[in-house]
């Protein structure tokens, strides 16, 4: 065992493999290139989630210096790590499935392993440093931080998605160093310089990792920066790097736990709106890889409802089992998103690569053409949507054990009302994304083809991703069905872990059982196809379909004020109409509320263009005013501050 | 192990007559004969027997299969005819039980989907967003019934009720009155959607199973059955622990069987089905009263 | 143009043909509501035959000769109740229209000049995404005649409903024209069979006054009878149809009971219950005597009870009435432009009853008609109308037995047939206005040159299209049941 007593430098090797590694590969060719960066990835992602397996066994805590540099490692740190792996490995094996002949799919190809290398170290990195408060951890943590952001944005515009992509990319970049800046800010003000206490400090890092992860109302962005980007990438950064943020607010908030009453319930209400407006955002979005972004911001949501209550349970009430399925609910959940969005992400990148369009007013009875990702993507689907015997379901049922957990450990009318308040929330929430998948499922795959697209190409779905996906799937059913593997000698954690291992076997055996008797049926009475009913039309055509739009539009209508559209919604009065066209839009009302506050921002400052004439004498006049006015103030405080003496 | 296999000998009776019986009800108020009670037994028998056809369109053959097990697994976990329920868990089994009904909801719409006909979108349509109102009152009740016995499990909710006297009968009283209501709705039954007119426009769970036959309908058709069964069952267990009967429980259950079977009946006959846009507010209303258990519930406990 | 009145018979030599333009612009601007066209080939002209109403109900007739290949600007276009009419004749004669803005097929006659087939019907369509189709039919679920409808339809919502019919087409008017007459009271009786009575009442009112005999006064009351229970008969059933769609099972049931009440005196009167038979030649088959007499007065007296007990109970009911009212609306201002006749036009408050042009002094002592409810043509109002008219149709059913004419039952005279005529018959059966023309022929052995049946669901499936618009599509059957138009009564 003693080749895993030092797994943090073997981390820091491996993540040095990771960056050579990318850039080496970048020297062959395409066939090669991929694979060859698969291996390693492959290498670093099976370490990975052995040093996890193995870390859950004990509660070994590793610390390492280099030079002024301090890196730790805990269970936590092993299980973010071990997302980090499988992430990058998934994402390099699906990408190493696509093939391209052109010059741009070439130059685009080389480009993302290079930086998918250095991306992925950097997020090893991340998640290696020790963060204690100090501004040196802080520094560190940083610089590791903005290589991350850096490179997810560089992932981001090697799309061959020609219009808008630096645009939106651009905007990524942006709201990514906001982000950054109120990180900074953060740490520096919880490292005890004069900033204004630690109060400000946590709601700095709150706001710094809150609009990293998307959080209500700070999401604006992702949906765009997810369409745009390659399917590759944006699983990667949805279902990846994320939790990179989840993983700071749990370290950050550990460190300094004075706050962590108020910052429980502000994190749970953050949460509650996060996951209900991703959900809901992702139910009133009909192209595909926005419904995706919508529902990260739900998974989002829901972890940091997680550590919400893990945060009050431990630190406020101190209810233990709360605390610990709570924990294990983030992690396990965390865990889990990446690998089910990665997934579907992938998945639907393949069919954006295939029909050209992520549109599901368009697409429709792909099920025929892609057998093999139907298959993985119906398991996807019941992953997040949190069923049973799928992995989401550990993950959520975690969570709600942790709210009985506290609401029967503690005797306050508050504490009820909150609990029962937020496994309501969790309830709504798991139906209404089982809405928003089974729509986006069913509207990709089943029925018949709304709309033949010129460029269908069949060769889209080879061996490599049928294998990638499958593998997806397969290990998010694992997870699901032995989620035992997760608890050791944890006590209640692992009894419920265990019901739920039961459970999983449960509704297995039943599907068994049944399935076995309408097998012994069939066999004796025979089964064929024939066509859908159609009441006897003649001429059935696929506009005879439910649309994306319809499905979820009753609901949606409910909700006009919050998910506002665009759209020619007159209704027909002539008593002989003429054909006409209906279109909608789906509208963002906080990136158009942002988008107005940045052009009057331009505005101003255009209005302040006369300052810029260019002629000396102006200038001058410009900075004696300055003057005058710097010395005015000066004297005036010194002034009153003398009075209050 | 007795008591089990009465569970489940009965699991296969009980809901078929729970229709037949309100089938019954219906056509005394029509001034019919009506079918025979065993009716709706005989014409799942005879599903069964048929061969299966499934729409052109279809890959998934296995969805009745996963529809019914999902049902099926969610009656493991609530007490029945015997009393008790036939897996015992520790830890928050009406967690599983709400998703294993989801489970089959999820494979209900799926198997309906695969068809790629408008009638059964429309009726998938129809069945999710009740469900995620439905989801609210269900979440609701079944939390503060559990926050009331400090219940990690069913049988921790019913000794907490049984041991609570008026507390107890009062809870027990509103919590039937939502489950009530949230067993027309995953029955499909009136006033939410109405199981006879086969109008295709305005049905939601019988729009869903238009392009199904033989086994799969017959699957179908029985999971729906077995969820009024089960939410029936959860009622008059709640009502039973109340009055904490031990001897001759499976009388009381069958007589609270029959009692339900005949308000639903009567439901039927005596008043007419709502709009489509107010079932929506039904379940609201479903939702608000499981606001008054809560509310009941913090003020008994706290 | 002349004014002429039901049950006349107009000398096709005394007709003189008018230019269609000046026609057209009396005809726009007096806004005359088209009634029938009657058509005729003529060597190639078409000669058409033009029924219409102006607004205080005078009747007038006009002769039009259509030119083959010559096109024709379209009245519909301005006054949108001709519409129908100038599709039906543009499909059974090939008359073009310029701008008539819905020349879609009616019936899909197989000499049909539009040549396309079924399937290939030109529908009103939503472009775009989001929106969705629902097609239904022709096969429905239940005992329902066949017929296609077709929505646009975003979310649960309907943008537009448009009805392709045509199915059930079997050819009436042109088998009408053929062979002897002695066999075409069953084929007039099988228009539609639910409203046998009436459209064998008119018929024979053709060939009455086409012979010159008059119906003693008893064949009429007997005559009269029959219709207005046939009318009732109809209204119950589609009382229970609206019942049974809400759900509400005791309405459906009791309506249901009580519509079989009625059909089992028609039954017992001419031993059909659909009233087929009873009319004959100069009068009707099938006597009342005094035993029958009192034992209908008895049947019908229940009967009557039985639906006002529905209209206090099943009408009054707060989940029946919010089921009801404000769905499938058609404003009086539409209803009154496309001229719906009957319960469509009525509880939208348009008064057109075909009863005044009716020559029966049964209906002349009629009381006005009160109506107990708003009229604001949603599903609401169309049922209690159902209920009014049909305990108005009862109550004059009543009367009539009371003071039962004496006398025979059967005409004893009979004239020459009255050749080269046009022969009109007008009269108010349960769906509203039903009218038949004939062009008489030279002699006995070709009776009719042409023979033109207009059932009010030729005009009235229009109102369900606009009734359904911006409803929920979970309402539609409601809508099509407060209806309940006939399909073959419209595809003939």
């Amino acid at each position: 065992m003693s080749i895993w007593q030092q797994p943090i430098q073997q981390v820091l090797i491996l993540s040095l493999i990771l960056a050579a590694g990318g850039i080496i590969s970048a020297f062959f060719n395409s066939r090669v290139r991929g694979r060859i960066f698969a291996v390693i990835a492959g290498a670093v992602g099976a370490y990975s989630t052995l040093l996890m397996v193995l870390g859950i066994r004990g509660q070994e805590f590793f610390e390492y210096s280099l030079g002024s540099m301090n890196f730790s490692l805990d269970l936590v740190g092993r299980f973010f790590i071990a997302t980090v792996g499988l992430g990058i490995f998934f994402s390099a094996l699906y990408n190493a499935s696509l093939s391209g002949n052109s010059r741009a799919f070439e130059q685009k190809n080389r480009f993302y392993y290079g930086s998918l290398g250095i991306f992925g170290a950097s997020m090893l990195q991340v998640l290696l440093v020790k963060i204690d408060g100090t501004l040196n951890s802080a520094l560190l943590f940083m610089s590791a931080w903005e290589i991350m952001s850096l490179f997810s944005f560089l992932l981001i515009i090697c799309s061959d998605e020609v219009k808008g992509v630096s645009g939106k990319g651009l905007t990524y970049l942006l709201v990514m160093h906001i982000s950054a800046a109120f990180l900074m800010t953060g740490f520096i003000a919880i490292s005890g310089n004069p900033f204004g206490g630690d109060l400000y400090g946590f709601w700095a890092l709150l706001i710094g990792f809150g609009i990293k992860l998307g959080l209500f109302p700070s999401h604006f962005y992702m949906a765009d920066s997810y369409e745009t980007a390659p399917g590759a990438s944006a699983g990667l950064i949805s279902g990846v790097m994320i939790n990179m943020a989840i993983y700071g607010i749990l370290r950050t908030f550990l460190v300094c736990v004075k706050y962590a009453g108020i910052f429980g319930y502000i994190l749970l209400i953050i949460g509650i709106v996060s996951a209900l407006w991703g959900v809901l955002s992702a139910l009133a979005e009909n192209r595909a890889k926005r419904v995706l972004a919508g529902s990260s911001m739900e998974n989002m949501g829901l972890i940091i409802i997680g550590v919400g209550v893990f945060t009050i349970a431990e630190y406020v009430y101190n209810v233990h089992t709360a605390a610990l399925m709570a924990l294990a609910g983030v992690l396990i959940h965390s865990l889990n998103h990446s690998l089910f969005k990665a997934q579907l992400f992938y998945s639907v990148d393949l069919i954006r690569n295939h029909t050209g369009s992520t549109d599901l007013d368009k697409l429709g009875g792909l099920g025929k053409t892609f057998n093999n990702l139907k298959r993985s993507m119906l398991l996807g689907t019941l992953g997040i949507s949190s069923l049973p015997p799928l992995n989401g379901f550990i993950g959520k049922f975690l969570l709600y054990a942790s709210f009985f957990e506290l609401l029967f450990n503690v005797e306050s009318f508050k504490v009820a009302l909150i609990c029962v308040f937020c496994l309501v929330i969790l309830g709504t929430v798991g139906a209404l994304s089982l809405f928003v998948f089974v729509k986006l499922y069913s509207m990709i795959f089943l029925g018949a083809e709304r709309e033949k697209f010129p460029q269908m190409r069949k060769a889209v779905e080879n061996r490599l991703n049928s294998i990638t996906l499958s593998a997806m799937s397969l290990l998010s059913l694992t997870i699901g069905v032995a989620p035992i593997l997760f608890a050791y000698n944890r006590g209640k954690l692992t009894n419920v872990l265990y019901e739920l291992t039961l459970n999983a076997f449960l509704i297995i055996g039943f599907s068994l059982l049944v399935w076995g008797f309408r097998h012994l049926l069939v066999k004796l009475n025979g089964s064929r196809k024939s066509p859908t009913w159609g009441c006897g039309y003649s001429n059935i055509t696929s506009r005879m379909e439910y649309t994306a739009d319809s499905f979820s539009l009753p609901l949606m209508r409910l909700l006009d004020k919050i998910f506002p559209r665009k759209e020619n919604n007159e209704p027909v009065t002539e008593l002989y109409p003429a054909d006409i066209t209906r279109t909608y839009e789906v509208r963002n009302p906080i990136k158009e509320s942002i988008d107005f506050i940045c052009s009057k921002f331009n505005d101003l400052l255009g209005k302040l263009q006369f300052l810029q004439s260019g002629l000396m004498q102006n200038y001058l006049w410009i900075s004696i005013i300055f003057l005058v006015l710097a010395i005015l103030y000066a004297i005036f405080s010194s002034s009153t501050a003398g009075g209050v003496k | 192990m007795k008591s089990i296999i009465f569970n489940i000998v009965f699991l296969f009776v009980l809901p078929y007559l729970m229709y037949g019986i309100a089938k019954k009800v219906k056509a005394f108020f029509a001034r019919r004969k009506g079918p025979s009670i065993w009716q709706y037994g005989y014409d799942l028998a005879k599903l069964l027997r048929k061969e299966e056809v499934l729409s052109d369109f279809s890959c998934l053959r296995n969805g009745g299969v996963l529809t019914l097990s999902g049902v099926l697994a969610a009656a493991m976990f609530i007490p029945q005819i015997s009393g008790s329920s036939i897996l015992n868990l520790g830890y928050y089994d009406y967690i599983l039980f709400i998703y294993m009904l989801s489970f089959s909801r999820f494979f209900t719409i799926i198997t309906a989907m695969e068809s790629g006909c408008s009638f059964e979108g429309m009726g998938s349509s129809r069945e999710l967003i009740f469900s995620v109102t439905g989801e609210i009152a269900l979440m609701m009740t079944v939390a503060s019934l559990a926050f009331y016995g400090k219940a990690e499990n069913f049988n921790g909710i019913f000794n907490a009720i049984s041991n609570g006297g008026t507390e107890g009968l009062i809870i027990a009283i509103i919590a039937s009155f939502i489950l009530f209501v949230l067993m027309l709705l995953e029955g499909s039954r009136m006033p939410i959607d109405d199981p006879e007119t086969h109008l295709e426009l305005t049905m939601i769970h019988e729009a869903m199973v238009l392009d199904q036959s033989g086994p799969q309908l017959a699957f179908m058709s029985f999971s729906g059955m077995v969820k009024v069964y089960l939410f029936a069952s959860f009622i008059i267990s709640l009502i039973l622990a109340t009055c904490k009967t031990s001897s001759y429980y499976w009388l009381f259950f069958i007589l609270g069987i029959i009692i339900i079977s005949v308000i639903i009946g009567l439901i039927e006959s005596l008043q007419a089905r709502l709009r489509m846009v107010h079932v929506q507010q039904y379940i609201l209303f479903s939702a608000a009263i499981s606001l008054i258990l809560l509310l009941s519930v913090i003020i008994f406990k706290v | 143009m002349i004014e002429v009145k039901n049950n006349q018979c107009i000398d096709l030599t005394d007709l003189h043909s008018v230019p269609y333009d000046y026609f057209m612009d009396t005809a726009v601007a007096q806004k005359f509501r088209c009634m029938n066209i009657a058509a005729r080939r003529n060597k190639e002209n078409i000669d058409a035959f033009i029924l219409m109403t102006s607004a205080s109900s005078t009747l007038y007739l006009e002769y039009v000769e259509f030119k083959p290949g010559k096109v024709y600007p379209s009245i519909g276009k301005t006054v949108p109740s001709w519409i129908n009419f100038e599709r039906e004749l543009a499909e059974n004669f090939g008359v073009k229209y310029a701008d008539n803005p819905w020349l879609k097929p009616i019936r899909f006659p197989k000499d049909a000049c539009h040549k396309l087939s079924m399937a290939e019907y030109p529908f009103f369509k939503e472009n775009g995404s989001g929106v969705h189709e629902v097609a239904v039919g022709p096969v429905h679920a239940g005992v329902i005649e066949p017929g296609h409808f077709r929505f646009m339809c975003r979310g649960e919502k309907i943008d537009h409903l448009e009805i392709q019919l045509g199915y059930q087409h079997r050819g009436i008017e042109n088998l009408m024209c053929q062979g002897k007459i002695a066999s075409k009271r069953v084929l007039a009786e099988s228009i539609c069979s639910d409203s046998a009575v009436i459209n064998s009442y008119l018929y024979f009112n053709i060939l009455e006054n086409a012979l010159k005999i008059t119906v003693p006064e008893r064949a009429l009351a007997i005559r009269t009878i029959a219709v207005e229970l046939e009318k009732a008969a109809l209204h119950l059933s589609t009382l229970s149809g609206i019942a049974n769609d809400i759900g509400y099972v005791m309405g459906a049931a009791f309506a249901g009971a009580t519509r079989t009440y009625i059909i089992n005196s028609l039954q017992s009167i001419c031993g059909n219950r659909f009233g087929r038979g009873l009319m004959t030649l100069g009068g009707v088959a099938f006597d009342i005597d005094d035993e029958l007499n009192s034992k209908l007065t008895d049947t019908l007296n229940m009967v009557y009870d039985r639906v006002s007990h529905l209209r206090n109970t099943m009408m009054e009911s707060p989940g029946v009435r919010s089921r009801l009212e404000l769905t499938g609306t058609v404003s009086k201002e539409t209803a009154a432009a496309t001229g719906f006749t009957g319960v469509a036009g009525r509880a939208s408050g348009v008064d057109i009853d075909g009863r005044i042009f009716m020559d029966n002094p049964f209906y002349k002592q009629q009381p006005e008609t009160k109506y107990s409810f708003i009229r604001k043509g949603d599903v609401f109002s169309r049922t209690c109308l159902r209920i009014d008219e049909a305990l108005a149709s009862l109550k004059l059913v009543l009367d009539i037995l009371k003071k039962l004419p004496s006398g025979a039952i059967l005409s004893a005279e009979c004239g020459k047939f009255a050749s080269n005529m046009l022969i009109l018959s007008i009269g108010e059966g349960p769906r509203g206005e039903y009218i038949h023309m004939a062009v008489t022929g030279p002699d006995e052995n070709v009776p009719f040159e042409s023979y033109k049946v207009k059932d009010p669901s030729f005009i009235n499936w229009f109102a369900l299209a606009l009734s359904v618009r911006n409803n929920q599509i979970s309402d539609f059957p409601l809508c099509n049941k407060s209806f309940d138009l006939s399909y073959s009564g419209n595809d003939l």
